[in-house]
């Protein structure tokens, strides 16, 4: 395998951990199972050794100079997708009171907006490469489901002033919100380097 | 696909007797373009963005003065889970409206605009 198939490989990797990270997110704050968050932790850990791996790769050679910048940002963007979902898994494990959980179809859409646009953008990442259209119609979607959790958060933060909380509950219970929509931020991110990269190349 | 695969579950439900005001601050703060009214209980009317500025806005009445229920749309028009998307698509087109119900028996369970149609269409391009 070429240096550039290697770098190409271990970026979809880092992406497929990223929808499992966000599959298993999905179901630790459904379930409310603080256990299954250390697997999200175990998982961003893995996504890091991959980024290392992949700088390596990268700062051996592989792909042109004027290349390299953008595909190590493209890295280091996929890598933010696992940092964040931990991030929102730590603060969530540190929530006493998941009161807030109650019937909120909110919070449960953006763990799956947040699964669908890491699926979208693992199924794809490949094709892309081949069929920059496709990318520009993904580009699309991801905007739109990124504006839609944007929406929801601030829907949630809205209801959560009005709730009664005690004052680390609360600091943690909206740091895991913030979290929570990020995901989609930092994808739609990723989708903006890859373009760059896509056109680069 | 099919209407509970597209739905959109959020679903504000208001008083009947809040002002449209107030409606028009839910709607802003909750980043939404509808909210459901009760009026009774299992009867609700639906009040879109559209209501607001035909109903109230463009005939110059004080919103502080209206209240919701004088200016929520009934009966909902409201489709089957297993609908096709085909055939709520119909139902908008025939009833001139944007925004039909999903039900499950009584129960209303979510909401479908045009929005919602174009992103189920766009995302099942892509998976």
């Amino acid at each position: 395998m070429r240096a550039e198939e290697r770098v190409i490989e271990n970026i979809r990797k880092m992406l497929s951990l990223s929808l499992s990270a966000c599959e298993l997110l999905q179901k630790a704050v459904l379930e409310k199972n603080k256990m299954l968050l250390e697997e999200v932790s175990r998982i961003e850990r893995e996504g890091d050794d991959l980024r290392r791996n992949t700088a390596r790769q990268i700062y051996k050679g592989a792909f042109l100079p004027y290349l390299r910048s953008n595909i190590l940002r493209l890295v280091e963007d996929v890598d933010d997708i696992l940092n964040t979902a931990d991030k929102a898994g730590k603060y969530f494990r540190k929530i006493e009171n998941l009161g807030f959980l109650e019937n909120s179809i909110e919070i449960e859409r953006i763990l799956e907006l947040n699964i669908l646009l890491c699926r979208i953008l693992s199924k794809n990442f490949i094709e892309f490469f081949k069929n920059p259209e496709k990318l520009g119609e993904a580009m699309i979607v991801v905007r739109m489901l990124e504006k839609e959790a944007d929406n929801l958060k601030h829907s949630i933060l809205e209801d959560l002033r009005r709730k009664q909380t005690d004052f680390w509950d609360g600091i943690f219970t909206f740091n895991f919100i913030e979290s929570l929509e990020e995901i989609s931020d930092v994808v739609e991110d990723t989708m903006d380097t890859l373009q760059v990269v896509v056109l680069s190349l | 696909m099919r209407a509970e695969e597209i739905m959109n579950r959020r679903l504000e439900i208001v008083d009947p007797n809040i002002t449209v005001l107030e409606v028009i601050e839910k709607i802003v703060n909750k980043r939404i373009r509808s909210v459901l009214v009760k009026l009774k209980e299992k009867d609700y009317g639906v009040i879109t963005l559209r209501d607001i500025v035909y109903r109230c806005l463009v005939r110059g009445i004080d919103p502080k003065n209206l209240k919701a229920y004088e200016i929520a749309s009934k009966p909902l028009v409201t489709v089957e889970k297993e609908t096709s998307v085909e055939e709520i698509l119909a139902i908008m087109e025939r009833a001139k409206i944007g925004n039909v119900f999903v039900r499950e028996g009584d129960k209303i369970l979510g909401s479908i605009t045009f929005m919602d149609v174009m992103s189920g269409y766009l995302v099942s391009r892509l998976l």
